[in-house]
């Protein structure tokens, strides 16, 4: 039993590739049963995940060497805490939002997408490779775009295309700089690029960085961004502001702060931080003047990622404490997101409309809804004792300890920013419902109750902050 | 390859990279940002095709594997591209004819 | 003397006639001349990766870059024809700016690499008798690096679904579109390719060409097929499709999690039985990328016709 258990833990991170990479070809070749296939492997998946997780806080690191030649000839996958805890992150939202995904048609190709997406979200975090994470970004734009076109409207293929003409400019940056830190340092393997220095990997990380951003919709090449995750499917959107546009996130942190340490890159770092705090003030402003719901909670995810990318130039000088700060504020926000768009879907399935002046009356008829997006926003905006709080908190204390003060100021800047902006989409709520309709409380379907659930959960994570930095910090950079 | 060969045709595939920039700043339709991003998309590869010639050996296999590579998927993301355009063609066509008739 | 001088004048050649159909392939007004001229840089390109000592990715390339690629952007163009058609573009300023900028950065980068070795074509070539094949990219590709090639088979997997997912195929083209000429030409030329493909697959192993090119041949067979029938339908074998695509990554994922248990590591053949498995592997995803690409033209979900086909589409 012992050896049977280390024999399927050795196997683990490859594992949590395999499985909804095996799933998504289930889906595409027995279509009638791709809901079921997507339930059980959810299922499976999140073990593997969780259990991945609680060994890596445990024991450290882990890695795995895929068809037995190491790097630099093979491709090798790591999992330190921040892999880990992010491909947990992934396994549960993937999980929870699929189970409440219901395409109206062509329901196999959109299970096929969706688990597509998450196979190639664990290659993105769990593979230590330039290259392999290329194809997975590229396998994870293309599923994306399915997700995006799902609804098959007319607005809904624009925003998909233009979603797919950005993620194929910013893979294509990012290739270019991976072929010149090989052409320059004879590897691919991020922990063998760790000497890389000169022009080739000073111009690689330029590249590489400017596709990233362009990737994951950072201020100002964010322009694809408000209409994707504004007409996918909520189920779609909640997962695509939860855990995908983290992924090139987490690709520039690696690439900044973990590896390609020979490139004299503290100047740059600081204007990418200058980058987040546009992100930050461009995606307020667009949120305050937005008509519809699911706008404005789009544009609070592009102005929430300005703080991730803030996270940069604090990542390379104050180090674990910062990491530990920014992983909470993704997490929370992940949740919070998710949790919002769903409960946006669930307004817009019940009432054809979510507008913001047609919310009148919202917290009475559909108090569930109503409350999810409260307790989302609680979050978003950083409040006590929700993990939004926890880990601005963090982060402050962070910038006070390298004597960088001025993010602080802006960190509570942005969180008053949110507040506004939140405040006056979700006003509307809390008035009284006009006359000619009903007031009663409607009955909350499952996906309120989710969309609740999870919302929760960013609030939870603010008590819960010491196992979550604990396995985000485990055999992270010092 | 020599070096003069490698500076060849390292030149064409960064001056093609331009093109392909040059192309999608200026592009106003679909059709014209999908072939610049393919303009790019050669300049690329044969700026790495150049990389893998250099020296005196045998060209480098990992780069050709990586070439291959990014020309498959590439040519996938493309085909997809392309059939959303022609989807939305396809769209705006039935809704002119409605609007026609209706 | 007399022959690098000729060979730097060829290579100059090649080089600038590139650059000037890429350049004008993105300047001009006519869309039609766009996609025309893309077509011709793929070509072209083909020959110049030849002298750049990679004929197998010439292959891929004029198969996939100039074939596949260039049917779709001729679909393309066909069905947004008029619609598109707005002020032509004037701005030049900031794109001007933006080229500029990406080249000088990439040119500040790939200045310190002139006359530098290329990187790990000897430990490669040192390895190569435990890996079944004997073409070093060929065993890059299904062997050293594995993992990539499982991945790409699920990108274009991945595409297909998704053009599934958009709706019904419809003709590639109205009206009739072939005569006597092409009828003849694809009888000859069908038998050839499929051939061809069964060659390159089989000679993969030693020499240029591989999967890839092979799969990226029958799907070109299979578009002249295609062009063929007449009104452009595709018959609804649904379930042959799926699982045709599947097939690589299916064998893939199979041998791959099959050998875990005799070598301990996913994707890590064996030593005995490599050659064996890498033949299985490649000819899964032959099938595989030709069902895709193939498909990936049609662009759409092939469906059984109903009703009277001649008057609608």
């Amino acid at each position: 039993m012992g050896t049977t258990a280390e024999t399927l833990l050795a196997h683990l991170p490859i594992a949590i590739i395999v499985i909804p990479l095996a799933g998504a070809v289930a889906c595409f070749v027995l279509p009638r049963a791709a809901r079921a296939l997507m339930a059980v492997l959810g299922i499976a998946g999140t073990v593997a995940s969780g259990w991945l997780a609680a060994d890596v806080l445990e024991h450290g690191a882990r890695g795995y060497v895929v068809g037995g030649w190491a790097p630099p000839l093979g491709i090798a996958l790591h999992a330190d805490g921040l892999a880990a805890a992010l491909v947990a992150l992934t396994a549960v939202l993937m999980t929870v939002c699929g189970s409440l995904a219901r395409p109206r048609r062509s329901g196999d190709a959109f299970f096929t997408s969706w688990l597509f997406a998450w196979a190639a979200l664990a290659v993105v975090f769990l593979s230590d490779d330039a290259f392999n994470v290329y194809v997975g970004l590229e396998l994870l734009g293309i599923a994306s775009v399915a997700l995006v076109a799902s609804p098959g409207t007319r607005p809904a293929l624009h925003a998909a295309l233009r979603y797919l003409a950005a993620g194929l400019t910013g893979s294509l940056l990012y290739l270019l700089g991976a072929a010149l830190l090989y052409a320059s340092e004879g590897t691919l393997s991020f922990a063998g690029l760790e000497d890389a220095g000169g022009a080739p990997a000073a111009a690689a990380l330029a590249f590489m960085t400017v596709g990233l951003l362009l990737k994951c919709a950072v201020f100002p090449l964010h322009g694809w961004l408000p209409g994707a995750h504004g007409c996918a499917p909520a189920p779609a959107s909640a997962v695509l502001s939860g855990v995908v546009v983290k992924s090139g996130i987490y690709l520039i942190w690696r690439l900044w702060s973990d590896t390609l340490f020979g490139v004299p890159a503290d100047a740059a770092a600081n204007l990418l931080g200058a980058l987040g705090v546009g992100a930050l003030l461009w995606g307020a402003a667009m949120a305050w003047r937005a008509e519809r719901l699911k706008i404005v909670i789009a544009y609070s995810t592009v102005s929430q990622l300005g703080y991730l990318v803030m996270a940069v130039p604090l990542l390379r000088t104050a180090g674990v404490e910062a990491l530990a700060g920014v992983m909470l504020l993704a997490a929370a926000h992940a949740f919070a997101k998710a949790g919002c768009f769903l409960a946006a879907g669930a307004v817009l399935a019940r009432r054809r409309s979510d507008r913001l002046e047609t919310l009148a009356g919202l917290v009475s008829q559909m108090p569930i809804a109503a409350f999810a997006l409260g307790v989302g926003t609680v979050s978003l905006v950083g409040l006590p004792p929700s993990g939004g709080f926890a880990g601005k908190w963090l982060l402050i204390q962070a910038s006070f300890a390298v004597h960088a003060w001025w993010w602080a100021a802006v960190f509570i800047a942005g969180s008053l920013l949110s507040a506004a902006v939140l405040i006056r989409a979700l006003a509307p709520a809390f008035e009284a419902a006009p006359a000619d309709c009903a007031s009663r409380a409607e009955r909350a379907g499952a996906s309120e109750w989710t969309a609740l659930a999870i919302a929760l959960g960013a609030l939870a994570l603010g008590p819960l902050a010491g196992p979550w930095t604990s396995l985000v910090t485990e055999g992270s950079i010092p | 390859m020599t070096s003069a060969g490698f500076v060849i045709y390292a030149t064409a595939g960064v001056a093609l990279i331009g093109a392909g920039a040059f192309g999608l700043a200026r592009a106003r339709d679909a059709l014209r940002r999908i072939v610049a991003i393919n303009v790019a998309a050669l300049g690329v590869l044969t700026t790495m095709v150049a990389l893998a010639a250099r020296g005196g050996g045998e060209a480098d296999p990992v780069t050709h594997a990586m070439v291959l590579t990014g020309l498959v998927v590439s040519a996938s993301a493309t085909a997809l591209a392309l059939a959303l355009v022609r989807r939305m063609a396809h769209l705006r066509g039935e809704e002119d004819a409605d609007g026609h008739d209706g | 003397m007399g022959i690098d001088a000729a060979a730097l004048l060829l290579d100059v050649t090649l080089a600038a006639t590139v650059v000037a159909l890429g350049w004008r392939c993105v300047i001009t007004a006519d869309r039609f001349e766009t996609v025309a001229v893309f077509i011709g840089i793929s070509l072209v390109m083909a020959i110049a990766w030849t002298r750049l000592e990679a004929p197998d990715l010439a292959l891929a390339e004029a198969a996939l870059g100039a074939g596949l690629n260039g049917a779709l952007l001729l679909a393309a163009w066909a069905e947004t024809r008029g619609i598109e058609d707005g002020p032509a573009e004037r701005r030049i300023a900031g794109p001007a700016l933006l080229a500029a900028t990406t080249m000088a950065v990439a040119g500040a980068g790939l200045a310190p690499l002139v006359g530098a070795e290329a990187g790990l074509a000897a430990e490669i070539a040192a390895r190569l008798d435990q890996t079944g094949v004997s073409y070093p990219v060929t065993a890059v590709l299904v062997d050293f690096r594995a993992l990539d090639t499982l991945l790409e088979l699920c990108v274009l997997l991945a595409a297909l679904a998704a053009t599934w997912q958009l709706g019904a195929a419809r003709p590639l083209l109205r009206g009739k579109l072939y005569g006597p000429v092409f009828v003849a030409y694809v009888r000859i030329a069908l038998p050839l390719l499929v051939v061809l493909a069964a060659a390159l697959l089989w000679r993969g192993a030693t020499s240029p060409g591989g999967a890839f090119q092979a799969g990226a041949t029958l799907a070109a067979a299979g578009v002249l097929l295609l062009l063929v029938n007449p009104a452009g339908r595709v018959p609804a074998l649904s379930w042959a499709y799926r699982i045709c695509a599947s097939l690589g990554v299916l064998a893939f994922l199979g041998l791959g999690t099959g050998v875990t248990a005799v070598t301990g590591r996913f994707l890590d053949w064996p030593l005995s039985h490599a050659g064996a498995l890498v033949l299985v592997a490649e000819t899964a995803a032959t099938v595989a990328i030709a069902t895709t690409l193939a498909l990936l033209v049609v662009g759409g979900r092939p469906v059984a016709q109903r009703g009277r086909v001649g008057k609608r589409h």
